[in-house]
C-alpha cells in the first residue's frame, strides 16, 4: 500500500474537521494559498508551522515531520513503541466500545462533540469522554422538565 | 514548565492585534459590565454562591460540579452553544475540584465564550469549547478563547491595578510589546493574587497542579499588560 504524504493526511485531516482551506489557514495564520502549497506538496511547513499544525488539527508534531523531511527517518534511531497512554488511543478505544456506545445510546450528534475533546489531544481516558456528555446530557434533560 | 517558558516569550499585544479590535475589546467590556458592574474597576471575586445567580440571569445551564477521576482535574470547565446542541440555553459547565479562584477564572471565561457569541456572530462556531489546563498558549491562536481571556483578565486585573503593575514594569510608560515581565511585577503580581484570591504557589503541595495555576498566571496577567498597553484599558 502507498504511504500517505504530508499533504494527504493534512487534507484529509482538514476536511474531516469540516474547514476549508482559507479556515485553516486563518487559524495557522497563513495565507489560504500556503495550505493549498502544503496539501498539494509543493511546499514543506517550517517547523514552527508544523507545530501549528500539530496544535490546530490535533495530530501529532514527529510523524508529521517524519512525512515532511523523510530523510530524517535514518537519523532517528528506533526506538520501543510508546506505552499505549495516548490521547488517539483512548478516542479510538471509546469509538471502537460498541457496548459502551450502545449502553449509553450514543448519538452521532454527540460524537461529533466529542470527537472535538479528543482533538483538543488532552484526553487518555474514555471515562473522560463520558462524564462531559453526562453534563450535557444533565442540561438537556433539565430543558424537558 | 515548557507550557510557561512559552508563555513568557510570547508577545500578547501581536496577538490583541491579531484578533480582537479596540472596537470588539470595548463591546464586550461593556457587556461584561452588565454582569458585573465593577469590571474593571474593582477586583472581581466570585463566591460558589454567586455562579448560580449570574447564569440565571444569563438564562445559561450551569454545572458546577468536581471532575477529579481520570483526566478529570485537566479539564477547567467548558460552553456549549445551544444551536449546535439539544439544548435551548446554552450550557456552562465548572469543574469545581479546582481552587476556589480557578473555579471563578473559568466561570468567569465561560461567560466570556457567552458574552463574545456577539462579537463572532455569523463565523463557523465550534459546538463546545472546552477549557483545558495548560492549553493557555493556543488561545492565543484563536480568537475566540481570546476573547474569554480578556474577561478573566479585566476582572482579575482592574484598571487601577493594573496601571500599577504593569507601568512599572515596561520602564517609562507603556510600550508596544507585552513580552516579558519583570521581576517586580513577578512580585505584585503574586502578592495581588495572594490577597485578593488566596492563591499561593509555594504552599499547596501540589506542584504539577501549582504549575499549570502559575501557567494561567502568566497568561492572564500578560494578557492583561497587552490590553493596557495596546488599548489603554
Ligand atoms: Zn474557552
Amino acid at each position: 500500500m502507498k504511504k500517505k504524504t504530508l499533504g494527504e493526511v493534512l487534507k484529509e485531516r482538514r476536511e474531516a474537521m469540516d474547514l476549508t482551506q482559507r479556515e485553516l489557514a486563518a487559524k495557522l495564520g497563513v495565507k489560504a494559498s500556503h495550505v493549498a502549497y502544503l496539501e498539494n506538496g509543493r511546499r514543506r511547513p517550517s517547523l514552527s508551522l508544523l507545530r501549528r499544525l500539530g496544535d490546530v488539527l490535533g495530530l501529532e508534531t514527529e510523524p508529521l515531520f517524519l512525512l515532511a523531511h523523510p530523510e530524517a527517518k535514518a537519523l532517528l534511531c528506533k526506538r520501543e513503541a510508546a506505552p499505549s497512554k495516548r490521547p488517539e488511543n483512548a478516542w479510538r478505544k471509546f469509538l471502537g466500545d460498541h457496548a459502551l456506545l450502545a449502553r449509553n445510546k450514543i448519538t452521532p450528534r454527540e460524537l461529533r462533540v466529542l470527537r472535538q475533546v479528543n482533538m483538543l489531544g488532552r484526553v487518555s481516558s474514555p471515562r473522560h469522554f463520558l462524564f462531559i456528555l453526562n453534563s450535557i446530557r444533565q442540561a438537556v434533560e433539565e430543558d424537558s422538565i | 514548565m515548557r507550557d510557561i517558558e512559552r508563555l513568557m516569550r510570547r508577545d500578547y499585544v501581536r496577538a490583541l492585534r491579531r484578533w480582537l479590535g479596540y472596537r470588539e475589546l470595548r463591546s464586550l467590556v461593556s457587556a461584561g459590565a452588565k454582569v458585573w458592574p465593577q469590571l474593571n474597576h474593582e477586583r472581581i471575586r466570585l463566591k460558589r454562591s454567586e455562579l448560580a445567580d449570574i447564569s440565571g440571569r444569563l438564562s445559561v445551564h450551569l454545572s458546577a460540579r468536581p471532575h477529579r477521576e481520570a483526566d478529570g482535574m485537566a479539564l477547567r470547565g467548558f460552553y456549549v452553544r445551544k444551536s449546535e446542541s439539544a439544548l435551548k440555553r446554552p450550557l456552562i459547565y465548572v469543574n469545581t475540584a479546582h481552587h476556589p479562584a480557578a473555579v471563578g477564572a473559568t466561570f468567569c471565561h465561560e461567560v466570556g465564550h457567552h458574552l463574545a457569541a456577539r462579537l463572532f456572530a455569523g463565523k463557523k462556531m465550534e459546538p463546545v469549547n472546552f477549557f483545558y489546563d495548560a492549553a493557555y498558549a493556543t488561545h492565543l491562536d484563536d480568537p475566540v478563547e481570546l476573547a474569554a481571556d480578556v474577561l478573566v483578565s479585566l476582572a482579575a486585573y482592574p484598571e487601577p491595578i493594573a496601571r500599577r503593575i504593569f507601568a512599572k514594569s515596561c520602564s517609562g510608560g507603556l510600550v508596544a510589546r507585552a513580552q516579558h515581565l519583570s521581576a517586580e511585577a513577578v512580585t505584585q503580581i503574586c502578592n495581588h493574587l495572594k490577597r485578593g484570591y488566596r492563591v499561593d504557589f509555594t504552599r499547596s503541595g501540589q506542584p504539577r497542579r501549582d504549575l499549570t495555576y502559575l501557567a494561567g498566571m502568566v497568561h492572564f496577567a500578560k494578557l492583561r499588560w497587552g490590553i493596557l498597553a495596546e488599548y489603554d484599558l
